[in-house]
């Protein structure tokens, strides 16, 4: 082994983050190399040149310990674990992809109400916006559906529930909503006349559907409330239309 | 632009995080813990108070375990599945809490048990009587489960198991079981009347409280 050779060995024997140590000998052998044939330009004879480069080169003990902090073990750790971390992150969403398909970003950010509005839906007012837990509740439109046999009719109100926890899904109605006549007439979820709640998940705008199905009375209002969060609002029928 | 290699830190920690975040939006938001899953659940149930865990069963052959918790002065029963990472909870159930509190399990056909919190001192085992009782097919239907179980801190877990599994009135008992988990709701048969006993005992064997209930749809 020749003397660039055995100092080479020693400075790379300080450095502890041994992934670099490849890159710093040739950094460090291309250096030693330009050294020689500048020496060697001048007229230098081959062994004086390579014995004035190395001296060039500087003490391996000192030239070893600076690199050794220049090449910190912990961070040169640190970068190749996040760059592992960087690949098996890009395989997790492609295995996600592959396993739930692309997101449909435009539902997500206007998703389709849940019940189609019909021609012979009549509008009626809609109740104020509010706010109740994680949700904030918009109106999207509240229709009124007149059984034309004289049997009732229907009360739809579409609502948006937006919340900005993005991980919960949309406010839980199924079972949950129950409504009151202006006669205190109760619209349970479980026996005729009753009060519906459905709920699509989306994860910025969930779209909720409440249909209070009427007997042959046609009340003044309903109030429909949520059992478990306790929030209520009132549609205004006016009696039928 | 070159970077060095605090730079390049930063950097491929900023894109482990943005990937990440499109896994689990591509995954859906899931909850990754059962404690995570019945928290975020009782929110979109519209619940604000606290969620306090107080019993996680152990995981079933179907990856679902039973979860009781408490919010404000109520006691709330839900079911978790488990899928890889993925924590989801179902429907919840909430009772007032009193002394014996039995909560009937959600997300299933067949109720596989029934719990009950017990706050009273001493209690070290529970006997359990279920009788299910309606019309099935015209005929009446009756069927008694005596169910006996130890503490498992406050709560007391009796298992339903299936007397026909095997005979041919298998489907007739599984029915009635599913009435039964109806009847929890409210919503089961009219003709159906399900009572529950339960007695708690002291490490003597003595009864230190009984308590009954009727499933009965209104």
């Amino acid at each position: 082994m020749d003397h660039f050779e055995l100092w080479c060995a020693k400075v790379l024997g300080h450095v502890r983050f041994v992934p670099d140590r490849a890159a710093i000998k040739k950094e460090l052998t291309a250096h030693y190399e330009d050294s020689v044939s500048d020496f060697l330009r001048i007229g230098y004879d081959k062994d004086l040149a390579a014995s004035r480069a190395l001296t060039a080169l500087g003490d391996a003990e000192e030239v070893g310990r600076g690199l050794d902090r220049a090449h910190s073990f912990w961070l040169g750790w640190l970068w190749r674990v996040t760059r592992w971390s960087v690949f098996l992150a890009m395989a997790a969403v492609t295995v996600s992809l592959w396993q739930f398909g692309m997101p449909e970003i435009a539902e997500w950010i206007d998703p389709p109400p849940i019940v189609e509005v019909r021609e012979e839906y009549a509008q009626i007012p809609s109740p104020a916006d509010f706010s109740a837990g994680a949700y904030h509740f918009h109106f999207d439109e509240t229709l009124y559906d007149w059984n034309e046999e004289g049997e009732g009719g229907q009360v739809l109100v579409n609502l948006s529930a937006f919340t900005p926890c993005i991980w919960l899904d949309g406010p839980e109605l199924f079972d949950l909503l129950e409504a009151r006549d202006d006669r205190g007439r109760i619209y349970r979820s479980d026996r005729f006349p009753y009060t519906e709640g459905y709920t699509k998940d989306y994860p910025l705008r969930s779209r909720c559907a409440v249909s209070i199905f009427l007997d042959e009375y046609v009340p003044q209002w309903l109030e429909v409330r949520h059992k478990t969060a306790g929030w209520s609002f009132r549609v205004e029928i006016g009696g039928g239309i | 632009m070159k970077l060095n290699r605090k730079q390049k830190i930063i950097r491929n920690i900023l894109a482990v995080t943005a990937l990440l975040l499109l896994t689990w939006a591509v995954q859906g938001f899931p909850a990754l813990t059962t404690k995570q899953a019945v928290e975020w659940r009782v929110r979109e149930y519209g619940i604000e108070e606290e969620t306090e865990i107080l019993y996680t069963s152990d995981w079933d052959e179907t990856n679902r375990r039973d979860v009781i918790f408490r919010v404000g002065e109520m006691l709330g029963v839900t079911n978790v599945r488990k899928n890889a990472w993925i924590r989801t909870a179902g429907d919840i159930r909430l009772r007032e809490a009193q002394s014996l509190t039995i909560l009937y399990q959600t997300g299933r056909v067949d109720p596989t048990a029934i719990l009950l919190w017990c706050s009273v001192d001493g209690a070290v085992e529970a006997e359990c009587v279920v009788n299910i009782h309606g019309m099935l097919n015209h005929e009446v239907y009756d069927e008694t489960y005596e169910i006996r179980a130890a503490a498992e801190g406050r709560v007391f877990r009796f298992p339903i198991v299936p007397k026909g599994t095997g005979s041919p009135n298998d489907h007739d008992e599984l029915a009635m079981l599913w009435d039964f988990q109806n009847a929890a709701d409210g919503q089961s048969d009219r003709d159906s009347r399900h009572t529950v006993t339960v007695a708690v005992k002291d490490v003597s064997g003595n009864v230190l409280e009984t308590y009954q209930e009727i499933l009965k749809r209104e």
